[in-house]
């Protein structure tokens, strides 16, 4: 469990949540273009991210993490309801996900943010 | 720009911008010219209603994100040929033979709501701004 290690798939994480919310303000722009389909991005199975660093073995006898890189696709949001002029962008729902998404990534940068200061620690011998 | 970042993002939701106010300038020729029995092309004023259309920001970008993130904006004004109410004005310089003014097709009503909903779909747009405005600060944190 080195720190270096534990930095990258946080920035994988950052990168997937700042693709995400490219979609999601594209979403947002288009609340009123007939036929337009809300956008979302899934996580590929095999995609570690944040929850990777919890999950690092820090011992031969645990059970490690899938430790795999990250990997997201584009799909149309199944769960969005399509209205009358075929747009299936809904305002309310997409504000929520914009919220919630910016919250994810402020937490991600405090987290690499804490990790680099962890490094500087050690590189001053802890001072 | 072919991955999906800060300024992608900042563009795509200041198109929306661009867009919805557009759309107010439409509706408030629409809600000014409501009684305009007197056109160019002769007749009353007809509503129009602004089009929105996707655009995608970078078609040939490998990255799948950025292939999806589209900018919107007015593809076509369409001109509604609805008629008009006609009202009974003999007096009127535009009245026809038998007395009948042909008004604007324009619902005053019906133009207020898609005020209101731009001004909204407007306000959201600036709370996705400002939300990637805050994730920007964030990353430039972790470096301090």
């Amino acid at each position: 469990m080195d720190i270096i290690g534990t930095i990258s798939p946080l920035t994988q994480a950052m990168d997937f949540h700042l693709a995400r919310q490219n979609l999601l303000t594209a979403n947002l722009a288009h609340v009123d273009t007939p036929g337009f389909r809300a956008r979302e991005l899934y996580r590929v199975d095999g995609f570690g991210g944040a929850l990777e660093v919890a999950m690092q073995a820090t011992d031969e006898r645990h059970i490690a993490g899938s430790g795999s890189s990250a990997e997201w696709k584009v799909d149309i949001d199944p769960h969005a309801s399509v209205g009358p002029n075929g747009n299936s962008v809904d305002l309310d729902r997409e504000a929520v996900k914009v919220a919630s998404n910016n919250l994810r990534y402020d937490a991600l940068s405090t987290m690499v943010k804490g990790s680099l200061q962890g490094l500087r620690w050690a590189a001053q011998n802890g001072r | 720009m072919s991955v999906p970042g800060i300024f992608s993002a900042l563009e795509v939701a200041g198109s929306g911008l661009t867009a919805e106010r557009g759309r107010m300038n439409v509706i408030a020729s629409n809600l000014a010219n409501a009684r305009t029995t007197r056109t160019a092309e002769g007749g009353p004023y007809k509503r129009l209603d602004p089009v929105f259309e996707a655009k995608s920001l970078a078609p040939n970008a490998f990255d799948p994100v950025m292939r999806n993130v589209h900018k919107v904006e007015i593809g076509r004004v369409e001109r509604s040929d609805e008629p008009g109410q006609l009202i009974y004005d003999p007096e009127h310089p535009d009245a026809d033979e038998a007395g009948y003014v042909e008004m604007p097709n324009v619902n005053v009503v019906t133009e207020m709501v898609n005020l209101m909903t731009a001004s909204r779909a407007y306000e959201a747009g600036v709370t996705s701004i400002e939300s990637i405005k805050s994730m920007a600060s964030a990353a430039l944190r972790i470096g301090r």
